[in-house]
């Protein structure tokens, strides 16, 4: 899914076929889920106007440092699946698409944004991801530190919610959150 | 952009499209667009300052990846967005291995190729049975190929008898099929069915019953047509009457090279281009065609009278075809 991580230098191991194919399926499998996360995010900052796919791969190469790089054929694939995921009556729709011409382009382009499911379900996948990352800190022996201020994860569904007055339910559980809210306030 | 990038860029396009789940066309259509519009801003981006050549193209068509990868993605999602179904056997997991269906899939070409029909039928029949464990996917694309082995000897002897299968023994939709295969096997790049509708077309004195397929860029008949006097004139008139309006599905044909030639049409093509004296009664629409006939030495200039009759049990439908058809025709 993510073609290169371009820290990785290429030591003997990487020459040979099979340790490389295993790297690929591991990469694959791991990063399934965090190329989903990213462009849902991409696509989300992108705002109300939207993004198109060219320009979302562009962005991900400049915000991940060039770090994380999609193979490009297969971002249309993860943009169908975002937007109109499940079998029919079941659908979900993370984001929606339009074609526009902007002036100046020669070309119509798809730009997606983000839905309000969407965003949900993105605070939902993002806590998910945190947790899960911190989970394994200790055993990993690393350390994550989380710029978020004002937010807090939902101790049963991992989601991450803005800590506020209105708020005192877990949209995506429905998991009563008030009593958390006052523990990190005190903090 | 030349002709030669144009026919790199629809060669790939054309076989990405040609493996891709077929789904809703307005969806793959805008995948394949999507997927234009990105391998040229690719182009641009890798040419800089400099103008889009070839190279270019092929090195965006490189970098964007391994078609074999992208279909498969594309698959997947099909799969997840069809999953078990009782019944019938349509939108199953397939569980018949690739091995098998490339087998299954020699063995009644060389059937189609012994021109042995009525072994044809029986593994038709089989294919089309719930229990043979294939997708839909799977049996469409397996009938698929006996088409294109042979589309005429396809079309005379063995389609009707599809289809009274389809419609008797299984009672699934015939025209179902009949769509898929043209999707996939007729259609041209950027060519969209618009609508499609059950009729009869009348040249002169002789009437034919079939099936129109109305697209953004003709008008597909397809129907029972015998070895008559009937069939000669109309496919003459099909030859002569063309003649004009054949010059853009030509270049077409230019622009993706060989492949194209060789690609069977489903059914008649027909250009509605030169049509005039456009009348529109009840569900009948009815125009003059002229075309140029051969005669030994000179060519005379002959006027046909076509009439287009929509037999459609819907009447919303119907009307919505008949003004479909005078709008083409009026422009």
């Amino acid at each position: 899914m993510i073609k290169r991580v371009k820290n990785l230098t290429s030591t003997a191991l990487l020459s040979q076929e099979t340790y490389r194919d295993y790297i690929a399926s591991f990469e694959s499998e791991t990063n399934r889920g965090i190329a989903t996360l990213v462009i849902l995010k991409i696509i989300k900052n992108s705002g109300e106007n939207g993004i198109y796919g060219y320009k979302i791969l562009q962005e991900l190469e400049a915000e991940t440092k060039n770090m994380l790089v999609i193979e490009q054929g297969r971002l249309y694939p993860m943009l169908r699946k975002l937007e109109n995921w499940g079998p029919k009556g079941k659908e979900l729709r993370l984001v929606r698409s339009k074609s526009i011409t902007k002036e100046g382009s020669r070309r119509a382009r798809n730009y997606y944004s983000i839905t309000e499911e969407g965003n949900m379900i993105f605070h939902h996948l993002e806590g998910v991801f945190f947790t899960m990352l911190q989970s394994i800190e200790e055993l990993m022996n690393f350390k994550l530190e989380l710029e978020r201020e004002n937010t807090l994860f939902c101790p049963n569904c991992s989601n991450l919610i803005p800590i506020s007055e209105d708020i005192n339910y877990c949209e995506i559980c429905g998991n009563n959150i008030m009593d958390l809210k006052k523990t990190v306030k005190r903090k | 952009m030349s002709k030669q990038h144009s026919e790199i860029l629809e060669e790939y396009l054309n076989i990405l499209k040609s493996k891709l789940p077929s789904w809703n066309l307005q969806e793959m259509d805008k995948t394949v667009e999507e997927i234009r519009t990105h391998i040229l801003d690719l182009a641009e981006d890798l040419a800089g300052d400099d103008p889009v050549t070839e190279i270019h193209i092929q090195a965006a068509i490189d970098e964007f990846g391994s078609l074999e990868d992208i279909v498969n993605d594309f698959n997947n999602i099909k799969r997840e967005k069809e999953p078990l179904d009782s019944g019938d056997g349509l939108g199953q997991e397939s569980t018949f291995d690739s091995k098998s269906f490339l087998t299954l899939k020699q063995e009644v070409l060389q059937l189609v190729r012994e021109k042995r029909k009525k072994q044809i039928y029986q593994v038709v029949e089989w294919i089309l049975k719930g229990d043979s464990k294939m997708t839909k996917e799977e049996r469409y694309s397996l009938i698929g190929e006996v088409f294109m082995a042979n589309p005429d000897y396809f079309m005379d002897k063995i389609y009707k008898k599809f289809q009274k299968m389809l419609l008797g023994a299984y009672q699934l939709n015939p025209y179902d099929l009949e769509r898929y295969l043209m999707e996939k096997f007729t259609l041209i790049p950027g060519e969209v069915i618009q609508t499609s509708f059950q009729g009869k077309l009348q040249l002169s004195i002789h009437v034919l019953k079939g099936r129109f397929y109305v697209t953004n860029r003709r008008l597909i008949f397809h129907g029972e047509i015998k070895e008559s006097v009937a069939v000669l004139m109309f496919t003459r008139f099909m030859a002569q009457a063309l003649e004009a309006a054949k010059e853009e599905v030509q270049s077409l044909q230019i622009a993706m090279g060989p492949k194209y030639s060789e690609k069977p049409c489903f059914g008649f093509q027909y250009s509605l281009e030169n049509g005039h004296n456009i009348r529109v009664r009840n569900n009948r629409v009815t125009f003059n065609i002229a075309y140029d006939f051969q005669k030994k030495y000179t060519v005379k200039r002959k006027e046909v009278k076509v009439k287009i009759s929509v037999e459609e049990p819907d009447l919303t439908k119907q009307l919505q075809t008949i003004q479909m058809l005078t709008q083409i025709l009026q422009n």
